[in-house]
């Protein structure tokens, strides 16, 4: 009878007639304790942290999202009007696909969307061909001529030899001024220098790095004084003098001695005297075409340089020298090397 | 003769024998697929030549081996000369056997042919590491010791530059300095490698050298017995050679004999720099070597009857000296000047008769246990692996 009575109160009232130590060790949870009632007679100690329900973010439909704008764009539209300017790379107005970065292991590489590599470099989408031929024709009305008589490089070379270029700037910074504007740089090729061996030679010496045998070019970079038109003076000068003392022959230029040559100088050098000896000893009487030629091949190993191709010629040189020669022996001189890539 | 399989393998490679002429190389890969997917490959027998003196040796034999007689290596490399892995390899197939490759043959040609009336002429070996100059040399020195030359042999020249095992103020000659147990050295391996020759040539002392108060060698003394007092008193040894060399280059431009100087790492005479510390901590300039003074004076032109064959090696020179292996950087300006004019003999990589023919000698000494070492894949795979270099192939082949 009393267990019929309990099994029709309420809940809250159950919890009210239990004693105070077991309600607060019991769980409270109504439904657990009814579901125990109804199953089993006794309840269940939960020990340990109850699972927690997982609650997943709220996901936030976007708005619904026009197509890229590239989609609406004809295929024979003006692209200039479209980036007039030079703009950070924009992915839904750039039309076509480009990918840029260091792919993911296992990943393409990155596309173009939300593309931080393509966002930082700077890109030149807003000076295409047709849109630089447009800014060209637009500025043509301010330019002149060309001058006659100065069509290719070579004219322009023989009546203009110097090229003197500088860079300005300009800042949007509480300064405008930059301190690169003063570097002045002076180009000259030596061709168009009238100078003799010697001059060339001592002109060479003086500059040392600044110039390039490649492009037969003299640079002189000047930055020391604060303002260009002072640093282009400056050059100006600097050339006035390099070309002036390198016609000049001074008194102990004279003391140049055999370490200090420019260049391998056959005649007088140990080997000369070698080779003479060599003739001698055979007893050839015109030996002139023989020692000039072994001269000339002893010249060219070390003027331009040791090589493959330069120690084969000393080693025929040699053997027409000691007389060893011999027409079917051309073993050494045309040694075929094994064909790569063949089956041994 | 070597076996008919192997003689045809490299007739074969040389165009010279096969059905169609020319495609002798593709014939033979095409006979090598057809029988490798059926059964072990059969193991080719070593391209050899009986001839073991170089001497015969003619452009028929290059790409064979030859066998060096065990009392050759004895005589004539007891105290180096031959590569140390090379020896140890050698020793592992129980015979010391060498190829005929193209430099040395026209080596021998050359010194065949030179003019022994002139000042000697002077052929040097060049090329890259792994090459076979050491080796060339070595088949160039049993061809000049079978041809009663007179040996004036340095096995490895750097070793007393660089490795010396003692060196001390020269007693005799003011500011310059001895190897009192390198030379000891030398003169033995002198007196092994020409003792025959000393016995029939009989060539005695022309000068009276004075070691001592009682230790003089008189005139007309036989050169074996200065050979011997070197030998015993290593506080002279060195200017005992140096009394050798000088007597040696005196009886050859008086035609009583003749001597052929071969060098090994030729251009360490022309290094800056040694590993001697003078007094006042500075290196010594080799130059001022007694030892390397002897051998100099036989790099130049003013005797007869003589020749001299080396290698120009890089390792030979000091660590940053070795960018090149070329003649001209490797000797200096100095050298160049000294050894003028000179022949330069190029040494190159294995080709593809020389490549097949190493290939074989391993297989044929059972060296190359994998059964896939001989086919067409095999020889391939080697060959790249080698980049066609004979030591990068000992290298490639030891774990094989």
């Amino acid at each position: 009878m009393f267990l019929q009575k309990v099994y029709v109160l309420d809940m809250r009232a159950q919890q009210l007639l239990r004693p105070l130590a077991c309600r607060s060790l019991a769980t409270s949870h109504p439904r657990a304790e009814i579901k125990a009632a109804a199953e089993e007679e006794f309840r269940t100690l939960e020990i340990g942290r109850k699972k927690r329900e997982r609650f997943t973010a709220k996901t936030f439909k976007p708005a619904t999202m026009l197509p890229p704008r590239y989609k609406q764009q004809k295929t024979d539209q003006d692209w200039g009007s479209v980036w007039p300017a030079a703009r950070t790379f924009h992915p839904a107005t750039v039309p076509f696909p480009v990918r840029q970065g260091y792919p993911a292991s296992g990943q393409p590489t990155p596309d173009k969307w939300a593309n931080a590599e393509l966002m930082k470099i700077p890109n030149f989408l807003h000076l295409t061909p047709p849109v630089i031929k447009r800014q060209c024709e637009a500025l043509k009305k301010f330019c002149t001529p060309w001058p006659a008589g100065l069509e290719t490089t070579a004219k322009q070379e023989k009546h203009f030899p110097v090229t003197v270029s500088k860079s300005s700037y300009l800042h949007s910074s509480p300064t405008i001024r930059d301190p690169k504007a003063r570097i002045v740089t002076l180009k000259v090729h030596l061709r168009s220098l009238d100078l003799d061996y010697h001059g060339r030679d001592k002109l060479l010496r003086l500059v040392g790095e600044r110039y390039d045998a490649d492009t037969d070019c003299l640079t002189l970079v000047a930055d020391r004084c604060p303002l260009s038109q002072q640093n282009y003076d400056y050059c100006q000068y600097l050339l006035t003098v390099l070309y002036n003392e390198s016609m000049k022959t001074e008194p102990w230029e004279h003391e140049k001695e055999l370490v200090d040559l420019e260049k391998y100088v056959w005649e007088g050098s140990p080997s000369q005297a070698a080779a003479q000896n060599v003739v001698t000893a055979r007893g050839i009487n015109d030996a002139e075409e023989l020692l000039k030629e072994y001269g000339q091949v002893v010249t060219d190993l070390h003027n331009e340089g040791e090589d493959e191709a330069t120690v084969l010629r000393y080693q025929e040189s040699v053997m027409k020298l000691l007389g060893l020669t011999d027409p079917q022996d051309t073993a050494t001189a045309s040694e075929p090397k094994y064909i790569q890539g063949e089956v041994c | 003769m070597m076996a008919p399989s192997a003689r045809r393998a490299v007739l074969l490679l040389r165009g010279l024998a096969g059905r169609h002429g020319g495609c002798g190389a593709a014939l033979g890969q095409r006979c090598v697929s057809a029988e490798a997917a059926q059964a072990p490959l059969p193991r080719p027998l070593a391209p050899r030549t009986s001839l073991t003196s170089p001497v015969e040796h003619t452009a028929e034999q290059r790409g064979l081996w030859y066998t060096l007689q065990p009392g050759v290596v004895q005589r004539l490399f007891s105290q180096g000369g031959v590569p140390k892995q090379f020896l140890t390899q050698c020793q592992t197939f129980a015979e010391t056997c060498l190829m005929v490759r193209q430099p040395s043959l026209t080596l021998m040609d050359f010194i065949r042919r030179s003019d022994l009336s002139l000042p000697p002429n002077k052929f040097l070996l060049y090329g890259r590491n792994g090459c076979g100059k050491t080796l060339s040399l070595v088949h160039a020195t049993h061809f000049l010791a079978d041809t009663d030359w007179l040996l004036v042999h340095v096995p490895w020249a750097p070793k007393w530059r660089r490795n010396f095992k003692e060196v001390a103020p020269s007693a005799t000659i003011e500011g310059q300095y001895d190897h009192p147990l390198d030379a000891v050295l030398w003169l033995q391996h002198f007196k092994t490698q020409n003792a025959e020759l000393l016995k029939t040539l009989q060539l005695v002392t022309q000068e009276r050298y004075i070691w001592s108060r009682r230790e003089v060698t008189e005139p007309d003394t036989p050169l074996g017995e200065l050979v011997e007092l070197g030998i015993g008193r290593a506080r002279y040894s060195t200017d005992c050679v140096l009394a050798l060399t000088s007597e040696l280059k005196r009886h050859a431009t008086e035609g009583r004999c003749k001597v052929a100087v071969v060098v090994d790492g030729i251009n360490t005479f022309y290094s800056p720099v040694s590993r001697y510390r003078c007094e006042d901590r500075t290196l010594l300039d080799p130059k001022y070597f007694t030892l390397f003074q002897s051998f100099m004076q036989l790099f130049k032109s003013d005797w007869k009857n003589g020749i001299v064959v080396g290698s120009i090696d890089s390792l030979a020179n000091e660590g940053w000296r070795r960018d090149s292996h070329l003649p001209r950087y490797l000797l200096r300006q100095q050298g160049w000047e000294a050894l003028d004019p000179f022949i330069p003999i190029p040494i190159e990589d294995y080709d593809d008769l020389e490549m097949r023919s190493a290939i074989d000698y391993y297989l044929d000494r059972h060296w190359l246990q994998n059964p896939q070492a001989g086919s067409d894949i095999g020889r391939r795979e080697l060959a790249a692996l080698s980049a066609h270099n004979p030591y990068l192939l000992m290298q490639v082949c030891r774990p094989l």
